[in-house]
């Protein structure tokens, strides 16, 4: 037989090698090929290569057993010398596990912020297949896409798509309550019978099959169920709700659970949609494509796609007339449920909506936590390689190669990140409840299989984000030159350096932006508003137009009778402060637009508000027409509408009354500083500006003064309030009064950008003081290297003045640079930010300086402990012993 | 001392008995030969690596032959720690063996 025939087959003995550890290869698969060859020649090759390849699965068991006993053994050597080395240089490990620990402590917050933001309504069982139908409308000039369709856009769809299995269409109102003597003004939402069968909210008590079937029905929430009815069981309860003018009585049909999930719709009270077909059957809000309504949801089949439906649906003009303006086209499209609470750009929606910048934000916050943490890491751990080459030195010597040194080295940062982990969650569980605080949230800490994954994927990244390179680094010391003394490590400073200015330099625009955005924000909280909003309170009178006058009148009458010290000015408009004034355009002769935002206002407004005339008069009663034809217009109107001197001027565009212009005022601001200045016009009756051939048709139209707005006087708030209420009870008795300082909705506004603000703070804090602590501890181990070169200064003469000087300055000019760096960038990023202002405050170069001037101050004071230290040391005690 | 496992025992045993030409190969052999069931080369890699690490035997490598397609064998010698444990694996297994003789049914070849 030839000899190449009785070799055992190579696959197999490949294969098997590699369960085998280098000094056994031989042992084994000689033992085998013996036996091998001794059965090939007696019974066949073929008989020996199943023996071969049989024995090879017999026998792997007790190879794998003895390849995992050495590596037990191997591991447990390295993590004794890791804990050893952990607790060698304690104040280093202090500050590496401290500093990671925070890092990852940041990620887990950042991590749990951004899963719930993006897990709101998963929980719905059909959530792949219910969509929120927008509205797209288009004219020359006006594109905009919106949250709210037409009322009647439900049933057409229902009829013209068989895709569609179910719709809910939903509106809201803002009724009184009434229950046991108590009235609340709540949120009221007419919602289709197929809102329980669309949506999984469970329904906890009462009818579970169809809550909304009766027309008396009312479903509450569970926190509702304990607002009203406390302990007792509520079903079957009635509650008393004011509609308009309409009292009615409506009986718990059912208590729902409106956080079974993380949802977007926040519902508390559930009426049927026939309360609302009641009241508009027939009339425009239910037969018009013109006016939208509230939201419509609908449920598709399985099988058909969001995109074939889109397309079917951009279609709908050909089967119903939408009766549009000429030059206006509408068309409708399907949102993905769980796109909802992502998507903020409807300035009118039913859902609560968050904006995803925060999760960008805040992700990138952490990120730059934690990497300032990794970054301490890394130097110092170069810092520290001196004085663990000759550990690698020895090891080399023994045996160990390049790739076992890293496995170690890898392994030891990598355990580092481990127990970092466990203070980061430890940190992470205590910091939560101010972080939902912070953010406005109600997050729990769950930790569930993603969460999991997450913290070990964070941890595996950063031991070997912080820890490959100090292992390649390390592992490749040539070991006769360090055992021989004198290594050159030398060129590895540099690369700790850069590590230092990139710490700096991100704590630096980290700082920045916070001082700059906390610029911002005082701004536009101290910024001349064009009227005075301290003191300023507006009560509001949720009654129709004939008793909200008569309220107005009663109140007036009662405030003129009483205290006059209290008050100083009592008047009323139609749209509060913060709140979009109603949009009109008229075409003008020329057949051209003009535009502006409306408020129908009472005598006193311009006077109550502290709104400063340019030019003109007030609205006077003495002048009968005023209530007729007079209007009064801010500058931005007079500049954008180009008019020369329009003191009594008509209101340009066709209207009905002729309208003229009888006051210029300046600019003032209505809504949020995000805004611009809009044109502005007042007038004590929106029949001044009723248009001459077409009408308004919208819900909020016609204007009545629903709200009553009164200027305090100096002094204590407290019988301010009581006395109003007081007032209130007197003139609209079993009403419930609602004051609301414009101060606060002024602060309401600008809530985000302070909670925000204060996340930035936090995260700069903790950046800055990770950043210090590692250039504390490089500054430790520089000054342990450089400890005998200070000594022999000393002795020849060196001031200690001069010594701390000359320490210093290194360390002072790696912050230096940082600062060169960072300010161009951070210069480039808030001048971003700032765009999204209508006011803006400018960039600030006394900022920067002073940032600059604090990260000097902190990394001196950081590095002075080292370098008092080593300046006062007495050089006898260092240099005795060489 | 824990007591020997019973293939370690008849590994050990084996190895002393073949006096310096004991290997993987002929170790199975003669276990083989002895008990009169076949030992894969697992059954008896087990063991060896077990005794091994308790330094009840030594390895000493071999001269490469070329059946072994010129690989070197791994001799293995029993070593006096390895020896105390076949003595104290003996005196323990006669005790238990005695008086049991009369009580067992005679034997039939």
């Amino acid at each position: 037989m030839p000899e190449q025939h009785i070799k055992p087959p190579l696959p197999g003995s490949r294969f098997f090698g590699k369960f085998l550890l280098n000094e056994e290869i031989n042992e084994k698969l000689g033992d085998f090929e013996e036996v091998f060859r001794y059965i090939a020649e007696g019974r066949g090759v073929f008989r020996a290569r199943l023996w071969y390849w049989l024995q090879i699965f017999k026998t792997l068991p007790a190879c794998l057993e003895n390849i995992i006993y050495w590596r037990l053994i191997m591991i447990k050597s390295y993590l004794k010398i890791a804990l050893r080395n952990i607790t060698k240089s304690k104040a280093i490990s202090f500050i590496n596990i401290f500093g990671l620990s925070i890092g990852i402590a940041f990620f887990i917050l950042v991590f749990l912020f951004v899963k719930n933001e993006y897990s709101h309504d998963r929980f719905h069982e059909n959530h792949d297949s219910i969509y929120r139908v927008l509205s797209e409308s288009k004219s020359a000039k006006n594109h905009r896409i919106g949250a709210y369709t037409p009322m009647r856009l439900a049933d057409d769809l229902k009829r013209l798509y068989p895709e569609i299995e179910k719709t809910v269409r939903v509106s809201r109102t803002t009724p009184i309550i009434r229950n046991d003597g108590n009235s609340f003004r709540e949120t009221v939402y007419y919602v289709g019978k197929e809102f329980f069968n669309v949506f999984s909210f469970p329904v906890l008590k009462g009818n579970m099959s169809n809550p909304l079937a009766e027309p008396h029905s009312i479903v509450i929430s569970k926190e509702m169920a304990e607002k009203y009815f406390k302990n007792r069981d509520p079903v079957g309860k009635k509650l008393d709700i004011e509609f308009y003018d309409r009292k009615r009585d409506f009986y718990v049909s059912a208590v729902y659970d409106r956080k079974a999930g993380e949802s977007s719709l926040v519902f508390d009270f559930l009426v049927p949609f026939d309360i609302y077909l009641e009241r508009f059957n027939g009339k425009f809000m239910m037969t018009s494509y013109g006016a939208n309504g509230g939201e419509t949801y609908i449920k598709l089949n399985e099988n058909t796609s969001r995109q074939d439906f889109n397309k079917k649906l951009s279609k709908i003009g050909s089967h119903i007339n939408l009766d549009l303006p000429q030059g206006r086209s509408v068309k409708y499209l399907l949102q993905p449920l769980t796109d909802i609470h992502l998507d903020n750009s409807f300035s009118n929606t039913l859902a609560v909506v968050s904006s995803p910048v925060y999760s960008y934000i805040l992700s990138g916050l952490g990120l730059l936590v934690l990497f300032i943490g990794c970054i301490n890491f890394l130097t110092l751990a170069l810092g520290r390689s001196a004085s663990r080459a000759k550990e690698v030195g020895i090891r080399k010597v023994i045996g160990a190669n390049k790739s076992h040194l890293a496995k170690q080295y890898l392994g030891e940062a990598i355990l580092i990140s481990v127990f970092a982990l466990f203070a980061a969650v430890i940190l992470a569980s205590l910091m939560l409840p101010a972080f939902n605080e912070l953010a406005g949230k109600a997050i729990a800490f769950k930790i569930d299989v993603s969460f999991l994954f997450a913290i070990l994927a964070i941890t595996l990244l950063v031991g070997i984000a912080a820890g490959s390179y100090p292992a390649v680094v390390l592992s490749q010391f040539n070991p006769v030159k360090v055992l021989r003394g004198g290594a050159n490590i030398k060129g590895k400073n540099n690369f700790s350096r850069i590590l230092v200015v990139v710490q700096f330099m991100l704590s630096i625009f980290l700082i920045i932006t916070t001082l700059t955005m906390r610029k911002q924000l005082n701004y536009m909280t101290e910024m001349n508003l064009g009227f005075d909003h301290e003191r300023l309170v507006e009560i509001a009178m949720n009654s129709s137009d004939k008793v909200s006058a008569q309220v107005l009148q009663r109140f007036k009458n009662e405030i003129e009778l009483k205290n006059k010290k209290m008050i100083l000015g009592v008047s009323a408009a139609a749209t509060p402060y913060g709140t979009d004034w109603t949009r009109i355009g008229v075409d003008t002769v020329e057949k051209e637009q003009v535009k502006f935002n409306f408020n129908q206002v009472d005598y006193d407004y311009i006077k109550t508000m502290g709104i400063e005339i340019v030019e003109g008069r007030n609205f006077s009663k003495e002048y009968g027409s005023d209530s007729k034809d007079a209007v009064i217009v801010n500058e931005k109107f007079v500049e954008q509408y180009g008019i020369k001197e329009p003191l009594n001027k008509l209101l340009p565009g066709r209207f009905k009354n002729k309208p003229g212009i009888i006051a210029v005022v300046k600019n003032f601001n209505f809504a949020s500083l995000h805004d611009d200045i809009q044109p502005l016009v007042m007038a004590l009756s929106h029949d001044a500006v009723a248009a001459k051939y077409s009408s308004l048709n919208t819900p909020g139209w016609p204007p009545y003064l629903d709200y009553i707005i009164v200027r305090l006087g100096r002094g204590d708030l407290r019988p301010v309030t009581g006395f109003l209420e007081s007032t209130w009870s007197k003139v609209s008795p079993g009403s419930p009064i609602e004051i609301n300082f414009v101060d606060d909705t002024i602060n309401r506004h600008y809530l985000s950008e302070k909670r925000w603000g204060k996340i930035v703070d936090y995260a700069s804090i903790f950046a800055i003081c990770i950043a210090a602590l590692g250039l504390f501890g490089l500054s430790m181990l520089s000054m342990e290297k450089r400890l005998k070169e200070i000594g022999i200064r000393k002795v020849l003469g060196a001031a200690t003045g001069r010594l701390v000087v000359f320490i210093t300055k290194d360390l002072l000019i790696l912050v230096a640079i940082a600062n060169i760096f960072a300010w161009p960038v951070a210069f480039l990023a808030l001048n971003k930010w700032l765009q999204n202002f209508a006011y803006k405050t400018g960039i600030d170069l006394s900022i920067f300086l002073f940032t600059a001037f604090l990260s000097l101050l902190i990394a001196g004071l950081t590095i002075s402990y080292q370098t008092l230290k080593a300046a006062f040391l007495n050089p006898i005690d260092i240099i005795r012993y060489e | 001392m824990k007591l020997l496992s019973r293939a370690e025992e008849i590994v050990l045993l084996t190895v002393l008995k073949l006096k310096g030409s004991a290997y993987g190969v002929t170790i199975r052999e003669h276990i083989n030969k002895e008990t009169g069931t076949t030992w894969s080369f697992g059954s008896i890699y087990m063991p060896l690596n077990k005794l091994a690490r308790k330094e009840f035997v030594k390895k000493v490598s071999g001269a490469p032959t070329a059946e072994r397609g010129g690989r070197s064998k791994c001799l293995y010698e029993v070593t006096e720690t390895g020896m105390a444990a076949l003595a104290s694996i003996r005196r323990v297994q006669e005790k238990l063996w005695a008086h049991v003789a009369a009580l067992l049914p005679e034997e039939s070849d």
